[in-house]
């Protein structure tokens, strides 16, 4: 129960980043490899200000998302200033220096040793299972975000982002300000970022800058690819199938020093096998 | 007084100055021919003048107003611009594309009006008004480009080398339907374009640019008649 229980958080809070990634990269077109770098922030900001500063939990929580959205916005405007490849490229620079940003700045992050004793929300601690009550609880803000973005994309915004990702200039000569809404967009998939971080770091309780390393922004960005990009529905689907998946090879009985190398395989193999064969992913409307 | 009037204007890319303190005017409901050689900077006076390109010196005014220019401001002005190459949304129905050049109207019923007052001057765009702009012919996606810009009624519609990779026979309908949306309409048109044969038959007054400076303006009928073209194209005046 417990094994299942862990899992099923896991996914839920995969799903909630891999929906910002997907805001991002599959309805605006914003490829970023950053996002990782994003949850890393939303991790580190609560464990400091809940451990450090002796914040309460929800203030803690939105704290670190404020502090992700703000860095986000700055990190936005030499992003932005760049198309396509470059700006792929430049977005995994910034997932190194968010990378070495944690494993250096000791007296917040406490360098590789990372922090420990990251608690769980006040609320789920009376319940009988707080863990139970804490899935349920990132459930329901995982259904909120569902719907918020569903009624974000149906908007004339939703119209207006999606159309800077088919053809910026026009969108442009349209009389639309869409280096403007692009931001908007980067920003606040970085906040479904940084809640997933959140989260995680109250769920595993402890946290070090190797979580948060370059391949963590890979497997975001795989997800989205494997749900579907431009699919809110795809960013769930993926995130589930990516975390069942290690979970799967576990059972092949293989050395846990093999399996470990076998799950960064299988993540590589499944975006080689869905550029050849589905670069829609399963769900998608959009290919990259 | 002129539409639009643009005085003094430079523009600079670094330190590369492309336009230099050029001053011209548009008057309500002509069509204008902006011609020159390549690199003449007839894009760049465009790009400028809807904001797309920071200009560095001179002043606009715009229906009796001074300017900053911007594309959003200019859009809620009355000012329309379809660039050069792909200008539609291939993903949306034609009939999202058009709504796309309307975001900024208000009012939906409005919107709606001026949806099927457009879709109905362009047939080949109401036959298909569900179809995905995606398969849609290069004149078709000018048409559309057209159509799109015509969707906030602009007083100022400024077109940048619209003819450019159709076949002859295409480049003959879209400056039938150029002319049309000038006399139906009575909108001002800017056109920046190469193929000067046809155009000269509906145009009423042109400019012609040689590196960033105004060597020709006048009607177009003398416009035509120079023979500063032909020699910037052939180098003599370079």
């Amino acid at each position: 129960m417990d094994y299942l229980l862990h899992i099923s958080i896991l996914a839920a809070i995969y799903s909630l980043a891999v929906l910002g990634q997907n805001y991002a990269s599959g309805f605006t077109g914003l490829v970023s490899l950053n996002h990782g770098a994003f949850m890393g922030m939303g991790a580190y900001g609560l464990a400091y200000f809940m451990k450090t500063q002796g914040l309460s939990y929800p203030v803690s929580f939105f704290l670190a998302a404020l502090i992700t959205a703000i860095v986000a916005w700055i990190v936005s405007f030499p992003l932005l200033k760049l198309k396509d490849d470059a700006f792929v490229l430049v977005s995994f620079g910034f997932s190194f220096i968010g990378y070495n940003v944690f494993l250096n700045w000791q007296s917040v992050t406490n360098g590789a040793i990372g922090l420990k004793g990251i608690a769980l929300p006040e609320f789920v601690k009376t319940w009988e299972n707080p863990k139970l009550g804490f899935f349920i609880f990132i459930l329901a803000v995982l259904l909120v975000s569902l719907w918020s973005l569903k009624k974000i994309l149906d908007s004339s915004y939703g119209v207006i982002i999606r159309a800077t990702r088919e053809n910026q200039r026009v969108t442009q000569v349209s009389g639309h300000d869409a280096d403007g809404y692009r931001r908007s967009v980067f920003v606040l998939s970085s906040v479904f970022a940084s809640f997933a971080g959140s989260f995680l770091a109250s769920h595993i309780s402890a946290i070090d800058p190797l979580l948060f390393q370059y391949h963590l922004s890979v497997l975001l960005l795989v997800m989205a690819i494997l749900g579907g990009l431009a699919s809110l529905r795809g960013s769930v689907l993926g995130a589930v199938l990516l975390i069942l998946l290690p979970e799967a090879l576990r059972f092949l009985g293989l050395p846990s020093s093999v399996l470990a190398q076998c799950q960064q395989i299988s993540y590589g193999m499944i975006l080689i096998l869905l550029m050849y064969w589905r670069p829609k992913g399963l769900l998608g409307e959009y290919s990259i | 007084m002129s539409l639009l009037a643009v005085t003094n204007w430079s523009v600079s890319y670094g330190v590369n100055k492309i336009i230099h303190n050029i001053d011209f005017h548009i008057e309500e409901g002509e069509i204008l021919l902006l011609m020159g050689p390549n690199g003449a900077g007839k894009s760049t006076v465009l790009k400028s003048v809807f904001g797309l390109t920071p200009h560095g010196s001179g002043e606009m005014i715009y229906n009796g107003q001074s300017l900053k220019p911007s594309p959003d401001l200019m859009v809620k002005t009355g000012v329309s611009f379809v660039p050069q190459g792909n200008t539609i949304f291939s993903n949306m129905t034609i009939e999202e594309n058009l709504r796309m050049g309307a975001y900024h109207e208000v009012n939906p019923v409005t919107v709606e009006e001026r949806l099927e007052e457009v879709i109905s001057f362009f047939p080949v765009l109401k036959r298909k008004r569900s179809e995905s702009a995606f398969a849609m012919s290069g004149g078709e996606r000018q048409i559309l480009a057209l159509a799109r810009a015509l969707m906030t009624s602009p007083k100022l519609l400024m077109l940048d080398e619209p003819s450019i990779g159709l076949a002859p026979k295409i480049v003959q309908e879209v400056f039938e339907k150029i002319q049309m949306i000038n006399e139906e309409f009575g909108t001002a048109v800017v056109i920046v374009e190469h193929n000067l044969k046809s155009l000269l038959k509906i145009a009423h007054r042109g400019y012609i640019l040689v590196q960033g400076k105004i060597a020709v303006e006048g009607p177009v009928e003398k416009v035509a008649q120079s023979d500063v073209l032909e020699k910037a194209f052939f180098g003599e005046l370079a």
